[in-house]
């Protein structure tokens, strides 16, 4: 306001009309220096007003903090994403007061002191702008999860000092979810394409341990690991409910499940057995499959026609399906499976965009599946050559023990027969002389050539008796492989037949002790048993014992009747088995290489306990062994007593 | 007819036998040993050079084991020879091959026909080392001064 110039000097007595106008001047200029004012203020306050109008409209939220963390201004949005925070609103609270960050968490979901939030940052001086902004995570108004990005940057007076923080905050929760997702499905995609270019380290260890493949599933009610790794990185790309793998064989039009995911344990084996009884076939009044072979993927709407009406309307939805869709999985445009997936009862529509992840997911599928048929092919393949490899050399081996087994007893014949020639010409002599010869030996003297011809026949004969053992007991082998031994079953008397086969082995073995003991009073233990049989393994126990326990030591055999049950045994003093041997012993082909033979021939051809087990325990009975290292060996087998 | 010394290495008593009665009637001594370990005994104490008959498979030690102890004592492998009878000619363990070539050792196959014995025999007979005689173990036997020319006096 200019200053007025004083005129009240001039006149003191009556009023001067100069000096009244002046005054009035005064007054007026006063006035308008008021209007002015307040035109200024109402300026002003409109101005204020405007920016309070704009700040509230704005879609970001703004928040300024005074220096020491007072929440001086907040704008309507900041204020509704604190909504339940901010219900008492006061100016005069701070931040801290009012609670509003607790508890805040950053992106990795690490709880932030009050020092680590955005607002006392910026009023350290840090600016978070662009790429600096960041993200706080806490609980909104409603109780759901808020995800907010703070930017801002601190005001300083013209000193340079901070007197402010300036925040723009703005609601990410939706679109960092969304960006959550894409993350997710690009991981489970990359997961995928792992899966296709890893080397498998161990196949053959694979394919022990998961016999299943999508070729063999059939027999397999469990999914296998890869199966199952498949369809969930499946879903986590496609983000469904419930997604299911199954292959297809359009000659047979059956269906074998992969995998399923989404559906509780307890109806895992329902929905197995109800894909395995389902056959692959076209819906009436609604031809699916040559789409699928086509390439293309499918939609089912249950709200439309033909399902919307009988009989599909009618059938049962255990999940409670709306729609679903149907992916093929083609290799060389070949159909080998498809891939189907559904939201259960929520409505979904499925968007352009959607289809053609579902085609590309359905072809990376189909890919990891085919390569997980093709190192299965590969696995049974190595498995099947490593064990034509094993049968072979243990056939080799077999022919070798047997081709000794042969010749061994073959070479006394043999030899018996050929020195028999020999002795020919003085056998003749003898009957044309009439005179006894002396042996042909020599040396022996006093035995003639009847005497020793009766030997060397008898040793033939024993040989040859061993020979036909030999076959006997690969014949019974072959039998039992093949499933065609044949026992005749009749009711007889186990302790004759152990006697029978005891009185055999005294008479082949005499310097050896055989004792025989059976129940006292009893002569008869009955057994519904073949009779040939039982005393073939009698004599199968007697001989092993006969062939590993030391020759001084006796050899007691028994013969018990326990309730129903009848027992042989045969026990030895001979070196003992171990609990690993006692339960190898019964293999085909089994001879504990260890013990060396006491008397007789050093190898035999690991029959004789197969077959004798095999016999026991087709005639209901079980055989068995107790021994310890070192403390002889007890063989003994049970049979159940004849009514 | 006195011929050489012959030990039998052989654990089927019954082909053992049969040996003896073969070797005997042509005159030759036989000294039966029913395995590897009874057959050293008998090469250890003996002062006279044998003719070694050698199953391969035997308790205790088998016919390879057995040879591979005499290659380990030089004096055994230079005053004996022997022959390997085995039905098992076709399953030897590998790198035993060498082992009979380094003991000059002959291979006669189970089923044997006699004459094929005797003339391995009679040939290992002629393979002994001049010097000591055929013959039973024991100092007086090599006193003797008996020689290799022994096995083919008839």
């Amino acid at each position: 306001v200019k200053e007025t110039t004083p005129v009240t000097r001039q006149s003191h007595n009556r009023p001067d009309p100069v000096a009244t106008d002046a005054a009035a001047q005064e007054v007026r200029a006063r006035d308008e220096r008021i209007q002015s004012l307040e035109a200024a203020l109402r300026a002003a306050e409109a101005r204020a007003t405007r920016a309070e109008l704009v700040l509230d409209s704005m879609t970001d939220g703004v928040m300024i903090f005074d220096h020491a963390g007072r929440v001086v201004r907040m704008n309507a949005t900041a204020q509704a994403l604190f909504a339940s925070r901010t219900d008492e609103w006061n100016a005069a609270q701070s931040f801290d007061e009012r609670k509003l960050h607790e508890p805040v968490y950053d992106e990795h979901d690490h709880q932030l002191t009050r020092e680590q939030l955005p607002f006392a940052r910026i009023l350290r001086g840090e600016e978070l702008t662009g790429a600096k902004a960041v993200d706080i995570i806490y609980q909104g108004p409603s109780g759901q999860r808020m995800q907010v990005s703070i930017s801002g940057a601190p005001i300083r007076d013209e000193q340079g000092k901070i007197v402010a923080a300036l925040c723009e905050l703005r609601d990410v929760t939706e679109r960092r979810r969304l960006e959550r997702r894409t993350e997710e499905a690009l991981g489970a995609l990359l997961a995928m394409a792992e899966v296709l270019v890893r080397i498998p380290e161990e196949p053959a260890a694979h394919s022990a341990a998961s016999p299943s493949s999508p070729a063999s599933l059939t027999d397999h009610p469990h999914m296998d690991a890869p199966a199952r790794r498949l369809a969930e990185l499946t879903r986590r790309v496609l983000g469904c409910e419930r997604l299911g793998i199954v292959t297809v064989d359009l000659a047979s039009g059956r269906q074998a499940p992969v995998a399923v995911v989404g559906i509780p344990e307890d109806q895992l084996p329902q929905w197995w057995h109800g894909t395995e009884q389902a056959p692959f076939a076209d819906i009436p009044g609604f031809p699916f499959i040559a789409r699928l072979q086509a390439g293309e993927i499918v939609v089912f709407d249950i709200a439309k026609p033909p399902f919307s009406e009988p009989p599909f309307s009618e059938m049962p939805n255990p999940y409670g399906v709306r729609s679903a869709l149907i992916a093929p999985l083609r290799v060389s445009e070949r159909l080998i499976g498809t891939l189907s997936y559904d939201y259960g009862p929520s409505a979904h529509e499925f968007s352009q965009q959607e289809i053609e992840l579902a085609g590309a997911v359905a072809t990376l599928a189909a890919l990891v599946l085919e390569r997980e048929r093709l190192l299965q092919e590969r696995a049974t393949a190595q498995a099947d050559a490593l064990a034509l490899r094993e049968a072979n050399r243990r056939m080799d081996e077999f022919v070798g023990i047997v081709s000794h087994e042969l010749r061994t007893p073959l070479t006394t014949v043999v030899a018996n027969i050929q020195i028999a020639q020999r002795w020919l010409p003085r056998i003749e002599a003898q009957r044309v002389g009439g005179q006894p010869q002396p042996s042909p030996a020599g040396e022996g003297g006093a035995d003639d050539v009847a005497t020793q011809l009766a030997r060397l026949l008898e040793r033939s004969d024993r040989q040859a008796a061993r020979l036909t053992r030999i076959v006997s007991d690969l014949l019974d082998m072959s039998r039992i492989q093949a499933g065609r031994l044949e026992l005749r079953p009749e009711r007889c008397n186990l302790i004759a037949i152990a006697l029978e086969a005891v009185e055999e082995q005294r008479a082949a073995h005499p310097q050896r002790t055989i004792n025989l003991t059976a129940p006292t009073g009893s002569a008869e233990v009955s057994v519904l048993a073949d009779a040939d049989r039982i005393g073939q393994v009698v004599t199968n126990y007697l001989t092993n014992a006969l062939k590993y326990a030391p020759p001084a030591l006796p050899i007691e055999v028994r013969v018990e009747q326990k309730g129903k049950h009848a027992r042989v045994s045969v026990q030895d003093q001979g070196p003992g088995l171990s609990r690993g041997e006692q339960q190898r012993i019964w293999e085909r082909f089994h001879r504990v290489e260890r013990i060396s033979v006491e008397s007789g021939s050093g190898v035999g051809l690991g029959l004789g306990l197969y077959i004798s087990r095999t016999i026991i325990e087709r005639l209901g009975g079980q055989v068995g062994v107790q021994s310890a290292r070192g403390a002889g060996a007890t063989f003994y087998f049970t049979l159940p007593v004849a009514e | 007819v006195r011929r050489g010394a012959v030990l039998v290495v052989e654990d089927d008593e019954d082909i053992r036998e049969s040996i003896r009665l073969i070797l005997e009637e042509e005159g030759y001594q036989v000294l039966p040993a029913p395995d590897g370990v009874a057959g050293l005994a008998i090469l250890q104490q003996s002062l006279s050079a044998l003719v070694v008959l050698v199953d391969f498979r035997m308790p205790r030690m088998d016919g390879i084991a057995m040879l591979r102890e005499v290659a380990k004592h030089q004096p055994l492998a230079r005053q004996h020879v022997y022959v390997l009878v085995t039905a098992s000619y076709d399953q030897l363990p590998p790198g035993c091959a060498d082992l009979m070539a380094s003991l000059g050792v002959r291979t006669v196959k189970k089923p044997f026909d006699v004459d094929v014995l005797l003339g391995a025999v009679a040939r290992a007979c002629d393979a002994l080392p001049v010097g000591h005689g055929g013959g039973l173990a024991g100092p007086s036997s090599s006193a003797s001064g008996g020689s290799a020319g022994s096995c083919r006096a008839k």
